[in-house]
């Protein structure tokens, strides 16, 4: 059974539910303290939480090089169903967004007035000035089919002096604790007691009493929801009743799409593609699904070849523990792409069983889906659809389209496009890309990788978690007046 | 619904557009050639390799779908192999509905038939289409496999069969429609042991279906020989629990009036059941089934010694021209001789060749002239070797269940089963 975890505060739990929840006078006794919380948080200096997360970081090292956490990520891979090396992967990613010059990039970046506006009121002009203050408190309600996305707007929502109530999965609820539980310790080495008052973790079921109060009556400042629906759309009405109007914002499931063209098709773009599919087996919202390649199909076909052998020598150490019964379905969707009119390239390694199709002008994808159930979006591991286009107008279609294709019900649209095309045409593609819906263009072969300065799905979660507080000197009513 | 006889079937098919194609002459005269059951395996496995590369030939030539399946699956006629043929299977799925129409070769002759499945799963039936070429085949291949297993011909105008489907489902499953026309082609009296009723709103044909005392009773009183008993597994099931369950006064009150408890199939009469047991829950094993309803059905020897009443077993199904018929405890499932049977791994697809191992039944009927009818159905089957023309011999193990991706899809006989619950 899974205890929530809340050092700052006394709670009792609600044990009838299938992991222990925190129960609802405690979570009110703790939302009661909430304003006294986030003031004393609000007092402390940025350079001083900084050092707190930084010594997270610090410890969640320590623990992670020592083995001590060895245990937790062999279960988290059986959890998740990820291979043992995605999840080591993915553990050693903790400490990105435990690094202190990167959340100190992305407050200044994202804020204005920079990082410390979140500790006094900065100038914006002359004799203008802005503080951001925590709007909060925030529930985040994490995804749940890996580490890293749970601290991403957690760790943010603590940084900005949110008190924050984390609400993991049952997948993840052992490793995020591991992880955010560096807090307690780190505390004792920056003083930094108030976040460490901020921090309330908890499991909550899909019916749990507790968190319908949290969403629909409860005094909350913003409610952050990973995942699609239909758990999104719930929470979004329960939210929407709330009389306290706290800010929502849902990460939706999305998509990577990447565009490759014939001049730029060599053994590094190959390889990067191949990266970005192996990579929590394209379970990641930039995790290239859907592909465009502008060339000659003998082209398109001698990179997905390539692309191939890339997967067949780095997907054979990342085990993805395919069953008989998706082996079968797997073979069976292939055909289903070959005789609606793609051609497959594929692996029968049922520990590395990628696979590529490859189409004329459209998305044989899209038909076969529609006949084939089992083929859909969710279902699919390791499994890219690249289309050959003649040009880039046909590339930004596809990208528009996407939300549409059956293929891909299940995403909202393309969160990430990966470039790996010659500068003429990135240059001319950059312009009409925006439009696509689209959030992030980068490089290809970094589609996995986050920048601090780089919005989230389109928001600045600095922003989402903060308010400003305008204050000025001078009087500009006179002027408009005389 | 057009609704051929074996005359109207073969004049069509004489007529055909297609007969002058070297391709379809040859697969006619093979299917009519009277030595095809005495060739050797291995005989028979290259003539099957090269029927394999000429039918791919002749569906290249003939379909602009083909030609560009071929290049994309990399598949060159003049040097194909069964592995080629790997790639050419296809799922029951994916001929439901209008799927079957990309297949049908770009200039297919009209006038035929179109079978389907029941519908059943919820899903749109899967239906086929049969040029009167194909027909003529399937009654000839199947008659004449039917008679290797059954140990001899059936003499013409001789004997007398009951089929527990109603007529009406003639035009729609194949296996009916082959058992009628192969029994037509022989002269053999067919008696329809159900019958479909009005329907009553939205019924299905299945819903419908009543049996026909009348026939099964003109049926358990003939005097005619050999008597032919075509059924679900579960129509020999239900009849044998029946009499078993009948008091002592009753089954004698039932001998006067039907001459059953048992029933007398005479010298040479059989019990042909159609694809083995599938569907229906509560059946036992087929073994315990037949050695059940042995108490109650009786046969002789065409030279009149009592025997214990042969069961044969049909595994047919809409997607494929001829079936795989067994001899119950004298032979396993064997399939035409130019019918190209292998089993591959469920999981790779690669094929299979220890014998022994289970694996997903492929059946390739290089013999049909409409579509290139390479297709599984979902049925996990092992084979093991046999002196007869095959080499091999088929037994049924499962079939895949919906968990592990098949949502299922009757044979005929699985239908069948379905129209005996009541």
């Amino acid at each position: 059974m899974f205890e929530p975890y809340c050092p700052g505060h006394q709670f009792r739990c609600d044990t009838a539910q299938p992991a222990a929840e925190i129960d609802r006078p405690s979570i009110e006794a703790i939302l009661s303290k909430a304003d006294r919380l986030q003031r004393a948080a609000a007092n402390l200096p940025v350079e001083k939480r900084l050092r707190t997360i930084e010594e997270m970081g610090r410890i969640w090292r320590r623990r992670w090089e020592s083995g001590e956490l060895d245990g937790v990520a062999e279960r988290l891979a059986l959890s998740t169903g990820y291979s043992p090396e995605v999840i080591r992967l993915e553990m050693s990613f903790v400490a990105e967004v435990l690094d202190p010059e990167k959340m100190r990039k992305n407050l200044d970046s994202t804020l204005r007035g920079g990082a410390a506006s979140l500790e006094a009121m900065m100038p914006i002009a002359e004799g203008e000035n802005i503080r951001n203050h925590p709007c909060g408190p925030a529930l985040v309600i994490s995804s749940g089919n890996s580490l890293v996305p749970p601290f991403i707007p957690t760790i943010t929502a603590l940084a900005t002096g949110n008190l924050t109530i984390l609400k993991p999965s049952l997948s993840n609820y052992e490793a995020v604790l591991a992880v955010i539980s560096t807090l307690e310790e780190a505390v004792k080495t920056t003083g930094a007691q108030e976040m460490l008052d901020l921090l309330v973790v908890s499991y909550f079921s899909h019916r749990s009493a507790v968190l319908d109060y949290l969403l629909s009556h409860a005094r909350i400042g913003v409610v952050n929801f990973w995942g699609g629906d239909p758990g999104r759309g719930e929470v979004s009405a329960k939210v929407a009743m709330n009389p306290h109007m706290p800010r929502y914002f849902a990460n939706g499931p999305l998509t990577g799409f990447a565009v490759i063209d014939e001049e730029s098709a060599g053994a590094e773009a190959a390889h990067g593609l191949a990266m970005n599919m192996l990579l929590y087996d394209q379970q990641l919202c930039s995790s290239p699904t859907q592909a465009a390649f502008i060339g000659s199909m003998e082209a398109a076909k001698s990179f997905c070849s390539q692309v191939g052998e890339r997967l067949d020598a780095m997907g054979k150490g990342m085990a993805m523990g395919m069953s008989d019964d998706g082996a079968f379905i797997l073979q069976c969707a292939r055909k289903y792409v070959q005789f609606a009119g793609g051609r497959v390239f594929s692996s029968n390694d049922t520990d590395n069983m990628w696979t590529i199709t490859l189409s004329e002008s459209i998305s044989d994808l899209d038909d076969a889906s529609q006949a084939y159930g089992p083929l859909a979006f969710h279902n699919r591991r390791r499994f890219l659809e690249v289309i050959r286009v003649d040009d880039s107008e046909r590339v930004i279609d596809l990208i528009g389209d996407l939300p549409d294709n059956n293929a891909y019900r299940g995403a909202d649209k393309v969160q990430t496009i990966g470039l790996a095309v010659n500068a003429g045409r990135k240059e001319a593609l950059i312009p009409s890309l925006p439009s696509t819906g689209a959030y992030r263009i980068v490089p290809l072969d970094d589609m996995f990788m986050r920048s601090p300065l780089e919005p989230y799905d389109g928001v600045d979660m600095a922003k989402l978690f903060t308010y400003g507080v305008y204050q000025r000197d001078l009087s500009l009513g006179k002027e408009v007046l005389d | 619904m057009l609704i051929l006889g074996i005359e109207e079937i073969k004049q069509k098919a004489a007529d055909s557009k297609h007969r002058q194609d070297p391709f379809v002459e040859r697969i006619w005269n093979l299917i009519n050639e009277p030595g095809l059951f005495e060739k050797t395996p291995q005989e028979l496995a290259e003539l099957r390799k090269d029927l394999m590369r000429q039918s791919l030939a002749f569906f290249r030539d003939n379909s602009e779908y083909y030609a560009a399946l071929f290049d994309r699956l990399e598949i060159d006629p003049a040097t194909a192999e069964k592995q080629d043929l790997v790639k050419l299977m296809v799922p029951a799925d994916m001929i439901r509905g209008d799927g079957h129409e990309r297949f049908v070769i770009d200039d297919v002759d009209e006038g035929g038939e179109q079978f389907q499945s029941s519908g059943t799963t919820g899903k749109a039936p899967v239906k086929v289409y049969r040029s009167p070429v194909d027909l003529a085949i399937m009654v000839k291949a199947n008659a004449d496999l039917f008679e290797y297993v059954y140990g001899h011909e059936l003499e013409e105008n001789k004997g007398q069969a009951l089929f527990m489907a109603a007529p009406e489902l003639r035009h729609m499953l194949s296996f009916v429609a082959f058992v009628e026309l192969a029994l037509e082609s022989k002269g053999i009296e067919l008696l329809y042991g159900m019958s479909m009723r009005e329907a009553d709103g939205d019924e299905t044909p299945w819903q419908r279906l009543q049996p026909d005392k009348k026939n099964i009773l003109k049926f358990l009183k003939s005097k005619e020989e050999p008597k032919l008993f075509f059924t679900a597994p579960a129509g020999v099931y239900l009849m044998s629990k029946r009499f078993n369950d009948m008091s002592n006064l009753k089954r004698e009150v039932s001998k006067i009036i039907t001459r059953a408890p048992p029933v007398n199939l005479g010298k040479g009469g059989v019990i042909v059941t159609g694809g083995g047991s599938k569907g229906f829950t509560d059946l036992p094993p087929y073994a315990e089934m037949a050695e059940g309803a042995r108490n109650y059905f009786k046969a002789l020897t065409r030279g009149g010694d009592g025997v214990e009443a042969p069961f044969m077993d049909v595994l047919g199904m809409t997607e494929t021209l001829t079936a795989l018929i067994d001899n119950h405890e004298k032979m396993g499932k064997l399939p035409h001789p130019l019918s190209e049977v292998f089993l591959v791994d469920p999981t790779t697809f690669e094929l299979i060749e220890e014998e022994g191992k289970e694996g997903l039944i492929c059946i390739y009927n290089p013999f049909v002239t409409t579509w290139l009818e390479a297709f599984f159905p979902g049925d996990i089957m092992k084979y093991h070797s046999s002196e007869r023309f095959y080499g091999k011999e088929f037994e049924f193990g499962r079939r895949l269940t919906v968990k592990e991706g098949w949502d299922l899809q009757r044979a005929c006989g699985g239908t069948m089963e379905e129209m005996m619950e009541e």
